[in-house]
């Protein structure tokens, strides 16, 4: 009996010892002997963004690095923020990505938050060569902290077999305001029965943030504070968005979950207000080929400086600053996404992904008429587009602002509060989530 | 062999010594720890002790109280249907008369081994505009028009409590059949042959004498939907205007949807203890009177 006790106590002990010190020894020993061959990739979208990261892969193996090794683990964009929030404060660098991929919205917060944790990229690479808005969200302090990649340049997607029911021209839905866009889908309801588009209006924060950047604003002043009230886009959207659901133009589901792809897919829509690649999704329909056209996005009536550019979406890649691997991973997206040209081509025709690496632009893939758009060169205008977008600062708390609004937009379709009342709520609540 | 006796506590620590390293390492200093950041503030990597701002933070905290309201409400209307359907299907389901019993309780049961996410993502399929759920009643002809069940302040909550019944009935019902099988046959017979009928019979002789059981299946539930979590946050993400959101979906939001504020998170969490402690307490309190 004792010997057993013994021999319990000894394995139990080994284990505790080799769980505090393994990790250590063998971790490092691995990262050193593949140093610059291996790198760990997080990101989302198997559609998307996961095959693009893939290919990068292939090509830097050509470039001459024939053992360069990419896994990428795939997981949605709530996990990889929760999973490295979780690893940052924990202050554990291990079991972390070299390279990450962050939606714009978000990068602000992550390095006000996070200071130290991602690494400055300004002196490798030469980011006078990519769309200025996208380097101005990932800036700070000088420092750049991101390869750009790809565009979420917007525009308005509209079937035309519908709106011609509709007595509608491509002609007539070029350079729309959004009251022209609700009329519009107005007629659509009730002549052809169809909804006008789908999205959920009182968490149709996406239309407002699609608008703001249209005309140059976001939901913070120049000193950061919260800006509702005296904010004209989001005065003028939030009545656009009651319209919408006033008049029940929008199939009240998801946008970006399954039943909203669907109900694109479908059929049961006549237009999308989205980004460039929301295009791979509308192209997924094969049997709508040729009935889809697009145009710039509505614009603002009551806003000075406004146009009809803006960016939905949209992200980055960000390299740690603690990964054993830094250099190599920033050597890795330097070579393909900063310099190689052959690349963005390939993955323009074959993802439908606008990158916003300028030089990549004048290439022959952005002249590709897209069939199932009627030849139109798809490519070629939202890039247009994209290099007129105006930019601006999406701050650290984009996500509560946008919480702020969802919590009070039902309440103000419903009447229960006039619009000054809601945007006073919504700064109360801004301002209580935060703290102040 | 004759058992040797335990002498002295060299011996005993023996024996409890790694149960009391890991409860200390996992269970206890998580615990203390959450105590120690709720008196900070966070931003994500930026701590800064604040004394008791955020306990008084949380006082002020509207959308708080309301995450907490909406807790109670489901909590006062979705247990008691719930239990009071699991009692009657375990009732129906120990009925000596019924056939087919296996598949009758297995069929109940289900729901409850199924992922959480998975059943709300279905339920969420299930009522759309223009899910199963509304042509169903439009084609029986019950509503004219489609009801929007998860945008609609009223109609998201129904829709909550619904899916909660589905899940959670099952999983009452084999407790409540669990202790059912362990009243006595005799009882009940003499009962019937007193003269008392079914009414009588579940109310006088059955509830009384699985009242332990009773007070189990609510203080756990109560907990449950203190704590309820996925099926919001997958149903209606807590809109329409916060109408579903619930107090623990409004932590997960302070920790990894806003700026990861973990101090404010763990003053909310411990509010939340608070309160399940309480009602935990008073239901004893309650149940136990003589």
């Amino acid at each position: 009996m004792k010997k057993l006790a013994v021999l319990l106590y000894g394995v139990v002990g080994l284990m505790l010892l080799v769980a505090c010190t393994g990790s250590d020894g063998t971790d490092s020993k691995q990262s050193n002997s593949s140093k610059d061959t291996a790198l760990t990739v997080w990101a989302w979208d198997k559609n998307f963004n996961i095959p693009i990261m893939e290919k990068a892969g292939e090509y830097y193996k050509k470039d001459g690095h024939e053992d360069f090794k990419l896994t990428i683990s795939e997981m949605s964009n709530d996990d990889t923020k929760q999973k490295l929030v979780s690893g940052f404060t924990s202050g554990v660098s291990e079991g972390l990505p070299d390279i990450v991929l962050v939606e714009d919205y978000d990068t602000q917060s992550f390095l006000t938050n996070y200071e130290g944790k991602f690494a400055d990229l300004s002196d490798e690479i030469d980011f006078s060569q990519f769309a200025e808005y996208k380097v101005d969200a990932v800036s700070q302090d000088k420092g750049v902290y991101a390869v750009p990649f790809d565009s979420g340049s917007a525009g308005l997607y509209y079937r035309t077999d519908y709106l011609e029911e509709a007595g509608y021209t491509p002609d007539d839905l070029k350079d729309l305001t959004w009251s022209e866009f609700i009329q519009i889908g107005k007629d659509v309801k009730e002549k052809i029965g169809k909804w006008f588009v789908a999205f959920i209006p009182n968490r149709g924060t996406h239309y407002m943030q699609m608008a703001m950047q249209s005309a140059g604003v976001w939901y913070f002043d120049k000193e950061g504070k919260v800006y509702f009230k005296n904010n004209p886009v989001i005065r003028e959207m939030a009545e656009v968005l009651k319209e919408i659901e006033k008049n029940n133009l929008a199939k009240p589901v998801d946008y970006f979950a399954a039943e909203g792809i669907g109900a694109v897919t479908s059929g049961e829509v006549a237009a999308v207000v989205s980004a460039v690649w929301y295009s791979a999704t509308i192209k997924s329909a094969e049997d709508q080929a040729g009935k889809w056209a697009y145009t710039t996005i509505p614009k603002l009536e009551t806003v000075k400086n406004a146009t009809h550019y803006s960016n939905l979406g949209g992200s980055s890649w960000m390299v740690l600053e603690d990964s054993p691997n830094k250099e190599a991973a920033i050597d890795f997206l330097k070579t393909e996404f900063a310099g190689n040209d052959e690349f963005y081509q390939e993955i323009l025709v074959d993802n439908g992904a606008v990158g916003t690496y300028l030089p990549s632009q004048t290439g022959e893939a952005y002249q590709y008429k897209d069939p199932y758009f009627n030849d139109a060169q798809i490519y070629k205008d939202f890039s247009e587009w994209m290099e007129k977008i105006p930019g601006v600062d999406y701050g650290v708390n984009t996500n509560i602002a946008m919480e702020a609004l969802r919590s009070v937009l039902q309440d103000y379709f419903d009447d229960k509060i006039s619009l000054d009342e809601m945007l006073e709520q919504a700064e109360d609540y801004y301002n209580m989530q935060i703290g102040e | 062999m004759k058992p040797k006796k335990i002498s002295g506590k060299g011996e005993v620590w023996k024996f409890i010594i790694f149960a009391v390293l890991f409860g200390s390492a996992f269970l206890l200093y998580p615990i203390f720890y959450s105590i120690y950041i709720s008196f900070h503030s966070m931003q994500g990597l930026n701590s800064v002790f604040n004394g008791l701002h955020n306990y008084i933070r949380m006082a002020q905290d509207t959308v708080f109280w309301k995450a907490l309201l909406n807790n109670f409400t489901y909590l006062i209307f979705q247990v008691p249907i719930m239990l009071i359907l699991g009692l009657l299907l375990a009732f129906m389901l120990n009925s000596s008369t019924l056939k087919g019993k296996t598949f009758f309780r297995l069929a109940l049961f289900l729901p409850c081994v199924t992922s959480l996410v998975s059943y709300s993502v279905l339920f969420k399929m299930m009522f759309q505009v223009g899910g199963i759920v509304n042509n169903f009643l439009l084609t029986v002809g019950i509503i004219q028009m489609p009801i929007n069940w998860l945008n609609s302040p009223f109609w998201a909550k129904v829709t909550v409590i619904l899916a909660l019944c589905w899940r959670w009935t099952g999983y009452n019902m084999i407790f409540y059949l669990a202790g059912l099988q362990n009243i006595s046959a005799d009882t009940l017979e003499a009962a019937s042959i007193d003269g008392a009928n079914a009414a009588q019979k579940f109310f006088r002789i059955i509830i009384p004498q699985l009242k332990p059981v009773i007070v189990f299946t609510t203080i756990t539930s109560t907990i449950g939907t203190i704590q309820l979590f996925d099926e919001v946050v997958n149903l209606t993400g807590g809109g329409p205007s916060n109408e579903t959101l619930t107090a623990a979906q409004l932590i997960y939001n302070h920790s990894f949807v806003y700026t990861s504020n973990f101090g404010y998170s763990a003053t909310l969490s411990w509010a939340l203890v608070v309160i399940v402690a309480i009602l935990s307490i008073i239901q004893l309190k309650v149940t136990n009177r003589p």
